[in-house]
Protein backbone atom coordinates (compact mmCIF):
# COMPACT_ATOMS: atom_id res chain seq x y z
CA UNK A 1 0.00 0.00 0.00
CA UNK A 2 0.79 4.01 -0.79
CA UNK A 3 -0.17 7.13 0.04
CA UNK A 4 -0.30 10.16 -1.63
CA UNK A 5 -1.82 12.88 -0.24
CA UNK A 6 -3.25 15.28 -3.27
CA UNK A 7 -4.15 18.18 -0.85
CA UNK A 8 -4.70 19.09 2.43
CA UNK A 9 -5.95 22.19 4.17
CA UNK A 10 -7.55 22.85 7.51
CA UNK A 11 -10.93 21.37 6.80
CA UNK A 12 -10.06 19.05 3.93
CA UNK A 13 -7.63 15.65 3.20
CA UNK A 14 -7.68 14.12 -0.40
CA UNK A 15 -5.45 11.06 -0.50
CA UNK A 16 -5.05 8.95 -3.33
CA UNK A 17 -4.51 5.57 -1.95
CA UNK A 18 -2.77 2.77 -4.05
CA UNK A 19 -3.06 -1.01 -4.10
CA UNK A 20 -6.40 -0.54 -2.57
CA UNK A 21 -10.28 -0.86 -3.49
CA UNK A 22 -13.70 -1.17 -1.86
CA UNK A 23 -12.38 -3.95 0.32
CA UNK A 24 -11.19 -1.57 2.56
CA UNK A 25 -12.14 1.87 1.25
CA UNK A 26 -16.23 1.79 1.84
CA UNK A 27 -15.75 0.00 5.41
CA UNK A 28 -13.58 3.05 6.32
CA UNK A 29 -15.79 5.63 4.91
CA UNK A 30 -18.61 4.26 6.64
CA UNK A 31 -16.57 4.16 10.12
CA UNK A 32 -15.49 7.86 9.46
CA UNK A 33 -19.10 8.69 8.73
CA UNK A 34 -20.25 7.86 12.41
CA UNK A 35 -17.19 10.08 13.68
CA UNK A 36 -19.45 13.37 14.56
CA UNK A 37 -16.19 15.38 13.91
CA UNK A 38 -16.05 14.16 10.38
CA UNK A 39 -18.25 16.17 7.64
CA UNK A 40 -17.91 14.59 4.09
CA UNK A 41 -16.12 11.18 3.61
CA UNK A 42 -16.39 9.46 0.77
CA UNK A 43 -14.31 7.81 -2.30
CA UNK A 44 -13.83 7.68 -5.83
CA UNK A 45 -12.95 5.09 -7.84
CA UNK A 46 -12.65 6.30 -11.66
CA UNK A 47 -12.22 3.35 -13.11
CA UNK A 48 -13.05 -0.57 -11.39
CA UNK A 49 -9.52 -1.73 -12.17
CA UNK A 50 -7.20 0.60 -13.49
CA UNK A 51 -7.54 3.64 -11.14
CA UNK A 52 -6.67 3.83 -7.51
CA UNK A 53 -8.97 5.14 -5.01
CA UNK A 54 -9.23 8.55 -3.66
CA UNK A 55 -10.08 9.77 -0.37
CA UNK A 56 -11.99 12.47 0.45
CA UNK A 57 -12.51 13.56 3.94
CA UNK A 58 -13.84 17.08 5.19
CA UNK A 59 -13.76 17.56 9.07
CA UNK A 60 -15.14 20.62 10.99
CA UNK A 61 -11.49 21.78 11.90
CA UNK A 62 -10.26 18.29 13.56
CA UNK A 63 -6.81 16.82 12.07
CA UNK A 64 -8.38 14.61 9.20
CA UNK A 65 -5.06 12.17 9.70
CA UNK A 66 -6.08 11.59 13.03
CA UNK A 67 -9.70 11.34 12.42
CA UNK A 68 -8.46 8.71 9.70
CA UNK A 69 -6.36 7.08 12.15
CA UNK A 70 -9.19 6.39 14.69
CA UNK A 71 -11.47 4.97 12.18
CA UNK A 72 -8.73 2.54 11.23
CA UNK A 73 -8.32 1.87 15.00
CA UNK A 74 -12.19 0.90 14.91
CA UNK A 75 -12.25 -0.73 12.18
CA UNK A 76 -8.80 -2.85 13.50
CA UNK A 77 -11.06 -3.42 16.90
CA UNK A 78 -13.88 -4.86 14.44
CA UNK A 79 -12.54 -7.15 12.25
CA UNK A 80 -10.94 -8.50 16.12
CA UNK A 81 -14.10 -8.52 17.88
CA UNK A 82 -16.08 -10.46 14.19
CA UNK A 83 -13.08 -12.96 14.50
CA UNK A 84 -13.69 -13.48 18.12
CA UNK A 85 -17.59 -13.73 17.69
CA UNK A 86 -17.22 -15.77 14.95
CA UNK A 87 -14.50 -18.24 16.78
CA UNK A 88 -17.06 -18.60 19.41
CA UNK A 89 -19.88 -19.47 17.46
CA UNK A 90 -17.36 -22.20 15.62
CA UNK A 91 -16.54 -23.65 19.33
CA UNK A 92 -19.86 -23.55 20.17
CA UNK A 93 -21.71 -25.96 17.36
CA UNK B 1 -24.09 -3.10 20.21
CA UNK B 2 -21.55 -5.84 20.18
CA UNK B 3 -21.11 -8.20 17.03
CA UNK B 4 -22.93 -11.92 17.13
CA UNK B 5 -22.68 -14.59 14.73
CA UNK B 6 -24.94 -17.81 15.07
CA UNK B 7 -23.59 -20.45 12.77
CA UNK B 8 -26.67 -22.31 11.25
CA UNK B 9 -24.51 -24.85 9.03
CA UNK B 10 -20.68 -25.70 9.44
CA UNK B 11 -18.97 -27.93 6.98
CA UNK B 12 -15.28 -28.62 6.09
CA UNK B 13 -15.83 -26.53 2.64
CA UNK B 14 -19.25 -24.58 3.52
CA UNK B 15 -20.65 -22.32 6.19
CA UNK B 16 -23.44 -20.66 7.24
CA UNK B 17 -24.24 -18.28 9.94
CA UNK B 18 -26.04 -14.76 10.69
CA UNK B 19 -23.73 -11.90 10.92
CA UNK B 20 -26.02 -9.27 13.17
CA UNK B 21 -25.44 -5.82 15.10
CA UNK B 22 -22.72 -4.50 12.33
CA UNK B 23 -23.11 -2.40 9.59
CA UNK B 24 -23.41 -2.98 5.42
CA UNK B 25 -20.19 -2.03 5.12
CA UNK B 26 -18.20 -4.49 7.37
CA UNK B 27 -20.55 -7.33 5.67
CA UNK B 28 -19.36 -6.55 2.48
CA UNK B 29 -15.96 -6.13 3.06
CA UNK B 30 -15.82 -9.66 4.88
CA UNK B 31 -17.62 -10.76 1.40
CA UNK B 32 -15.20 -9.05 -0.55
CA UNK B 33 -12.26 -10.18 1.18
CA UNK B 34 -13.27 -13.58 0.97
CA UNK B 35 -13.83 -13.71 -2.52
CA UNK B 36 -10.30 -11.78 -3.83
CA UNK B 37 -8.16 -11.37 -0.85
CA UNK B 38 -7.25 -14.31 1.14
CA UNK B 39 -4.27 -15.49 -0.83
CA UNK B 40 -3.98 -19.18 -1.87
CA UNK B 41 -1.74 -21.13 -4.28
CA UNK B 42 -2.24 -22.04 -7.55
CA UNK B 43 -0.25 -23.50 -10.12
CA UNK B 44 1.32 -20.50 -12.31
CA UNK B 45 3.74 -21.79 -14.70
CA UNK B 46 4.42 -24.66 -16.46
CA UNK B 47 8.02 -26.43 -17.56
CA UNK B 48 6.57 -29.20 -20.10
CA UNK B 49 8.99 -31.88 -21.10
CA UNK B 50 6.58 -33.97 -23.38
CA UNK B 51 3.60 -33.62 -23.87
CA UNK B 52 1.74 -35.99 -26.70
CA UNK B 53 -1.44 -36.23 -25.72
CA UNK B 54 -4.63 -34.35 -26.90
CA UNK B 55 -4.53 -31.08 -25.32
CA UNK B 56 -2.35 -28.15 -26.26
CA UNK B 57 0.21 -26.93 -23.95
CA UNK B 58 -2.00 -24.04 -23.08
CA UNK B 59 -4.88 -25.70 -22.39
CA UNK B 60 -3.11 -28.02 -20.02
CA UNK B 61 -1.89 -25.50 -17.82
CA UNK B 62 -5.58 -23.62 -17.77
CA UNK B 63 -6.71 -27.05 -16.32
CA UNK B 64 -4.27 -27.49 -13.86
CA UNK B 65 -4.06 -23.43 -12.94
CA UNK B 66 -7.58 -24.23 -11.86
CA UNK B 67 -6.93 -27.29 -9.51
CA UNK B 68 -7.56 -25.81 -5.62
CA UNK B 69 -4.42 -26.46 -3.85
CA UNK B 70 -4.77 -26.72 0.08
CA UNK B 71 -1.76 -24.90 2.08
CA UNK B 72 -0.89 -25.44 5.74
CA UNK B 73 0.99 -22.70 6.44
CA UNK B 74 0.67 -19.59 3.50
CA UNK B 75 1.95 -17.35 5.80
CA UNK B 76 5.53 -18.58 5.83
CA UNK B 77 5.62 -17.97 1.67
CA UNK B 78 5.53 -14.70 0.01
CA UNK B 79 4.15 -13.88 -3.36
CA UNK B 80 6.18 -13.48 -6.37
CA UNK B 81 6.05 -9.51 -6.65
CA UNK B 82 7.55 -9.57 -2.72
CA UNK B 83 9.88 -12.06 -3.00
CA UNK B 84 13.51 -10.59 -3.28
CA UNK B 85 14.83 -13.42 -5.80
CA UNK B 86 14.25 -12.72 -9.34
CA UNK B 87 13.43 -16.01 -10.92
CA UNK B 88 11.62 -18.11 -7.83
CA UNK B 89 13.06 -19.79 -4.92
CA UNK B 90 11.60 -22.22 -1.66
CA UNK B 91 10.09 -19.04 -0.17
CA UNK B 92 7.57 -17.94 -3.27
CA UNK B 93 7.54 -21.14 -5.11
CA UNK B 94 6.15 -24.92 -5.13
CA UNK B 95 7.49 -27.29 -7.42
CA UNK B 96 4.86 -29.76 -8.51
CA UNK B 97 5.75 -32.65 -10.70
CA UNK B 98 2.99 -34.69 -12.91
CA UNK B 99 4.54 -37.73 -15.24
CA UNK B 100 1.83 -40.24 -16.51
CA UNK B 101 1.88 -42.92 -19.82
CA UNK B 102 -1.42 -43.88 -20.73
CA UNK B 103 -3.52 -45.80 -21.25
CA UNK B 104 -5.23 -44.35 -18.36
CA UNK B 105 -6.65 -41.00 -16.93
CA UNK B 106 -5.02 -38.33 -15.20
CA UNK B 107 -6.08 -36.83 -11.91
CA UNK B 108 -5.24 -34.16 -9.58
CA UNK B 109 -3.93 -36.85 -7.52
CA UNK B 110 -1.66 -37.77 -9.83
CA UNK B 111 0.48 -34.03 -9.10
CA UNK B 112 3.44 -35.04 -6.95
CA UNK B 113 4.36 -31.76 -4.79
CA UNK B 114 8.04 -31.03 -3.39
CA UNK B 115 6.53 -30.10 -0.34
CA UNK B 116 4.40 -32.25 1.55
CA UNK B 117 1.78 -29.35 3.15
CA UNK B 118 1.28 -28.38 -0.43
CA UNK B 119 -1.42 -30.30 -2.19
CA UNK B 120 -3.76 -30.43 -4.38
CA UNK B 121 -7.23 -30.01 -2.32
CA UNK B 122 -8.80 -33.20 -4.05
CA UNK B 123 -7.01 -35.83 -5.61
CA UNK B 124 -10.22 -36.93 -7.57
CA UNK B 125 -10.36 -33.93 -10.42
CA UNK B 126 -9.91 -34.94 -13.76
CA UNK B 127 -7.03 -33.51 -15.71
CA UNK B 128 -6.74 -35.44 -19.08
CA UNK B 129 -7.22 -38.59 -20.37
CA UNK B 130 -4.18 -40.57 -22.04
CA UNK B 131 -4.68 -42.82 -24.55
CA UNK B 132 -1.89 -45.99 -25.36
CA UNK B 133 1.54 -44.05 -26.30
CA UNK B 134 0.72 -40.70 -24.97
CA UNK B 135 2.38 -39.29 -22.28
CA UNK B 136 2.54 -35.74 -20.62
CA UNK B 137 5.27 -35.09 -18.29
CA UNK B 138 5.56 -31.71 -16.55
CA UNK B 139 7.12 -29.25 -13.51
CA UNK B 140 4.56 -26.78 -12.79
CA UNK B 141 5.42 -23.68 -10.86
CA UNK B 142 2.59 -22.97 -7.82
CA UNK B 143 3.10 -18.96 -6.95
CA UNK B 144 1.06 -16.99 -3.99
CA UNK B 145 -2.00 -14.75 -5.18
CA UNK B 146 -4.79 -13.48 -4.53
CA UNK B 147 -8.06 -13.33 -6.39
CA UNK B 148 -8.40 -10.23 -7.41
CA UNK B 149 -6.15 -10.87 -10.02
CA UNK B 150 -7.41 -13.85 -11.55
CA UNK B 151 -9.76 -16.53 -10.43
CA UNK B 152 -7.49 -19.22 -9.97
CA UNK B 153 -6.20 -17.89 -6.54
CA UNK B 154 -9.76 -17.47 -5.49
CA UNK B 155 -10.25 -19.29 -2.13
CA UNK B 156 -13.89 -18.63 -1.92
CA UNK B 157 -16.00 -19.83 -4.80
CA UNK B 158 -19.81 -18.77 -3.64
CA UNK B 159 -19.63 -16.26 -1.11
CA UNK B 160 -22.69 -14.06 -0.81
CA UNK B 161 -25.11 -12.61 2.22
CA UNK B 162 -28.71 -11.44 1.91
CA UNK B 163 -31.04 -9.75 4.85
CA UNK B 164 -32.86 -11.08 7.19
CA UNK B 165 -36.34 -9.77 7.48
CA UNK B 166 -38.37 -7.89 10.00
CA UNK B 167 -41.55 -9.13 9.62
CA UNK B 168 -44.45 -6.85 11.64
CA UNK B 169 -47.99 -8.23 12.09
CA UNK B 170 -50.31 -5.51 13.34
CA UNK B 171 -54.36 -6.53 13.74
CA UNK B 172 -54.36 -9.15 11.83
CA UNK B 173 -57.72 -10.69 10.13
CA UNK B 174 -56.36 -14.28 10.36
CA UNK B 175 -57.68 -14.52 6.62
CA UNK B 176 -54.92 -16.55 5.69
CA UNK B 177 -54.09 -15.32 2.56
CA UNK B 178 -50.44 -14.38 3.40
CA UNK B 179 -50.03 -18.21 4.37
CA UNK B 180 -51.23 -19.38 0.93
CA UNK B 181 -49.20 -17.19 -0.75
CA UNK B 182 -45.50 -17.47 0.43
CA UNK B 183 -43.81 -19.89 -1.59
CA UNK B 184 -41.66 -20.76 1.25
CA UNK B 185 -44.14 -21.78 3.32
CA UNK B 186 -42.93 -20.13 6.53
CA UNK B 187 -46.04 -18.41 7.43
CA UNK B 188 -48.52 -19.84 9.78
CA UNK B 189 -51.77 -19.07 11.89
CA UNK B 190 -52.50 -18.57 15.50
CA UNK B 191 -54.86 -17.50 17.77
CA UNK B 192 -53.37 -13.98 17.39
CA UNK B 193 -52.94 -13.80 13.43
CA UNK B 194 -50.30 -14.80 11.11
CA UNK B 195 -47.28 -15.46 12.35
CA UNK B 196 -43.06 -16.28 11.18
CA UNK B 197 -41.25 -18.75 13.73
CA UNK B 198 -37.83 -18.01 14.80
CA UNK B 199 -35.92 -21.00 12.85
CA UNK B 200 -37.69 -19.97 9.46
CA UNK B 201 -36.95 -16.66 9.27
CA UNK B 202 -33.52 -17.48 7.45
CA UNK B 203 -35.58 -19.01 4.92
CA UNK B 204 -37.58 -15.88 4.13
CA UNK B 205 -36.40 -14.44 0.42
CA UNK B 206 -37.83 -11.02 1.10
CA UNK B 207 -40.16 -11.32 -2.18
CA UNK B 208 -43.00 -9.69 -0.02
CA UNK B 209 -45.68 -11.64 -1.65
CA UNK B 210 -47.39 -11.93 1.49
CA UNK B 211 -47.45 -8.02 1.72
CA UNK B 212 -49.41 -7.93 -1.24
CA UNK B 213 -51.57 -10.78 -0.71
CA UNK B 214 -53.02 -8.69 2.28
CA UNK B 215 -55.73 -7.29 1.72
CA UNK B 216 -55.31 -4.61 4.83
CA UNK B 217 -52.31 -4.12 5.05
CA UNK B 218 -51.26 -6.14 8.01
CA UNK B 219 -48.27 -7.86 7.51
CA UNK B 220 -44.86 -5.58 6.16
CA UNK B 221 -41.82 -7.13 5.54
CA UNK B 222 -38.32 -5.50 5.93
CA UNK B 223 -34.85 -5.89 5.51
CA UNK B 224 -32.77 -6.12 8.34
CA UNK B 225 -30.05 -3.18 7.80
CA UNK B 226 -27.74 -5.04 10.81
CA UNK B 227 -28.24 -8.81 10.41
CA UNK B 228 -26.69 -10.60 7.48
CA UNK B 229 -27.34 -14.02 6.95
CA UNK B 230 -23.66 -15.10 5.38
CA UNK B 231 -23.53 -17.96 2.93
CA UNK B 232 -19.57 -19.38 2.14
CA UNK B 233 -17.91 -22.34 0.20
CA UNK B 234 -14.56 -22.67 -0.22
CA UNK B 235 -13.13 -24.47 -2.54
CA UNK B 236 -10.64 -26.68 -0.51
CA UNK B 237 -7.69 -24.50 -0.26
CA UNK B 238 -8.94 -23.53 3.17
CA UNK B 239 -11.69 -24.90 5.64
CA UNK B 240 -14.70 -22.60 5.53
CA UNK B 241 -13.59 -21.65 9.28
CA UNK B 242 -10.15 -20.80 8.35
CA UNK B 243 -11.43 -18.50 5.47
CA UNK B 244 -13.54 -16.65 7.18
CA UNK B 245 -11.27 -16.39 9.51
CA UNK B 246 -8.59 -14.91 7.17
CA UNK B 247 -11.15 -12.49 5.91
CA UNK B 248 -11.22 -10.59 8.65
CA UNK B 249 -7.03 -10.85 9.64
CA UNK B 250 -7.45 -9.54 5.64
CA UNK B 251 -8.98 -5.96 6.26
CA UNK B 252 -7.17 -6.06 9.79
CA UNK B 253 -3.63 -6.46 7.85
CA UNK B 254 -5.19 -3.60 5.52
CA UNK B 255 -5.80 -1.06 8.08
CA UNK B 256 -2.77 -1.79 10.21
CA UNK B 257 -0.36 -0.98 7.38
CA UNK B 258 -2.10 1.85 6.49
CA UNK B 259 -2.28 3.50 10.06
CA UNK B 260 1.47 2.74 10.16
CA UNK B 261 1.94 4.47 6.81
CA UNK B 262 -0.34 7.70 8.44
CA UNK B 263 1.78 7.61 11.76
CA UNK B 264 5.18 8.03 9.41
CA UNK B 265 4.00 10.86 7.97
Amino acid sequence: MELKILNKTDYEINMEIHGEDHTLLNVLKSILLEDSRVEIASYDMKHVNVSEPILYVKTDGTDQVTVIKEALSKLISRCDEFNEVFSEAVKAC
Amino acid sequence: MTMKVDMLELSERSARFVLSNTTPAFANSIRRAMLADVPTFAIDDLNIYNNTSVLYDEQLGLRLALIPIATENIDDYTTQDECTCEEGCPSCEVSITLSAEGPKMVYSGDLISSDPSIQPADTNIPIIELKEDQRVVLEALAHKGLGKDNAKWQAGVACGYKNLPLIRVNNCDKCGLCVSECPKGIIYLDEEGAKVSEENLVDCILCKLCEEACEIDAISVKEDESSFLFTVESDGSYSSQQLIINAGNTIKTKATEMQEILNNL
